[in-house]
């Protein structure tokens, strides 16, 4: 190598090298077969169980800190399961989540912040059947180097999306009180 | 006293027959009123009312055999033809196997649904299964099936009842009615 083209590529590594140290955003994505999104409905006092089949999590972790930076969820709305096919029926209907209408509900955060907990609060819009409401959920975060796991829960009151429409707004038997719990797992997106 | 034959039905007997038959008629109507509903809140409660009578019948019927097994029969009118007996026997123990058979199955069917309910919307019931949308389908069709087996030993009974009185002229009917001549 000459002189020149030698000096050349050591101004280059130079250069280069603070990016080199600066990490890369870190982006996750889910394992599906091993995450659960369930909620549970209410019905004068019995839990009505339900869950999730199809659901997305995208997750980017800050470069510095490793820490959950901005999270994408998307959940089929179609996919919901009470394990009744009658109430699977049912709940796709237009007075429910309208799933032909509005196949997906999402929860996209931008502002995630450590708590004292060593927990996270990730504020951000829950869009069900285009209605959009901020949220603030709580969110344990557990880094495993190849695999994250993503948990929390939040209680949701269905009415201000409008699940349950018309006579099924009532809450006297059903109750506006929804629950929604989450254990997912995520994997490296390359 | 206990092992004479009395002439007539007692007045418990001739009580819970014509209390079941009436409700017997009204939970099927109320049964199909329930099927043929749209999903709605108010289909929730014709079905709770449905399923509350049902397991009311079943312990009414649970009731009834307990008294038929330990108090014997009036007999049978003398000139009863054998075949009569047999027919007699057979219907009624197919009466029996249905009535309990068919709220078994109906509290089966509820069972294996989701959608909660209370005895005549107060006492909470026991579920026999699990939330099972298969096995829910099954005991549903096995239900409706029941009820057509029962809709047809029902026009045997009444038409052998209406045939006793109006053609035989014998007392079978009015013994169940108002307890014999």
């Amino acid at each position: 190598m000459k002189p020149l083209a030698r000096v050349a590529c050591s101004v280059a590594v130079l250069l280069m090298a603070p990016q080199l140290l600066q990490a890369e955003p870190g982006q996750w994505t889910l394992l599906a077969a091993d995450s659960e999104l369930t909620f549970s409905a209410y019905y004068e006092g019995e839990e009505l169980p339900g869950r999730f089949t199809r659901f997305a999590v995208t997750l980017e972790t800050n470069g510095e800190t490793g820490e959950p930076a901005d999270l994408l969820v998307e959940v089929q709305t179609s996919s919901a399961d009470m394990n009744d096919r009658e109430v699977n029926a049912e709940i796709v209907e237009p007075a429910w989540f309208d799933a032909r209408a509005f196949p997906v509900a999402s929860f996209a955060s931008q502002d995630i912040q450590p708590t004292e907990d060593d927990g996270f609060l990730a504020s951000g819009r829950l869009q069900i059947k285009g209605i959009e409401q901020a949220l603030e959920i709580p969110l344990s975060w557990s880094n495993e180097g190849d695999r994250a796991i993503l948990t929390g829960s939040a209680r949701l009151s269905r009415l201000d999306w409008q699940v349950g429409t018309g006579e099924w707004s009532n809450d006297a038997s059903l109750s506006d009180r929804v629950d929604v719990r989450w254990r997912v797992i995520l994997v490296p997106a390359d | 006293m206990m092992n004479e034959t009395p002439a007539a039905w007692h007045p418990v007997v001739r009580g819970i027959h014509w209390l079941m038959a009436a409700l017997i008629v009204v939970q099927g109507v109320v049964g199909w009123v329930g099927h043929e509903m749209g999903r709605s809140p108010a289909k929730i409660d014709v079905m709770t009312a449905h399923k509350s009578l049902g397991i009311t019948l079943l312990l009414l019927v649970i009731l009834r055999l307990l008294w038929r097994l330990s108090h014997p029969a009036p007999p049978l009118p003398t000139q009863t033809h054998r075949w009569e007996i047999r027919a007699a026997r057979l219907s009624h123990a197919a009466l029996y196997l249905l009535m309990f058979a068919l709220p078994l199955s109906g509290w089966l069917t509820a069972s294996t649904s989701i959608v909660p309910w209370k005895l005549w919307w107060v006492m909470p019931w026991p579920a026999i299964a699990a939330p099972d949308p298969g096995l829910h389908d099954f005991a549903g069709e096995v239900h409706e099936t029941l009820v057509i087996l029962l809709i047809a030993v029902l026009i045997v009974h009444v038409a052998a009842a209406l045939r006793h009185h109006f053609l035989k002229r014998d007392d079978v009917l009015l013994r169940m009615w108002r307890g014999g001549r």
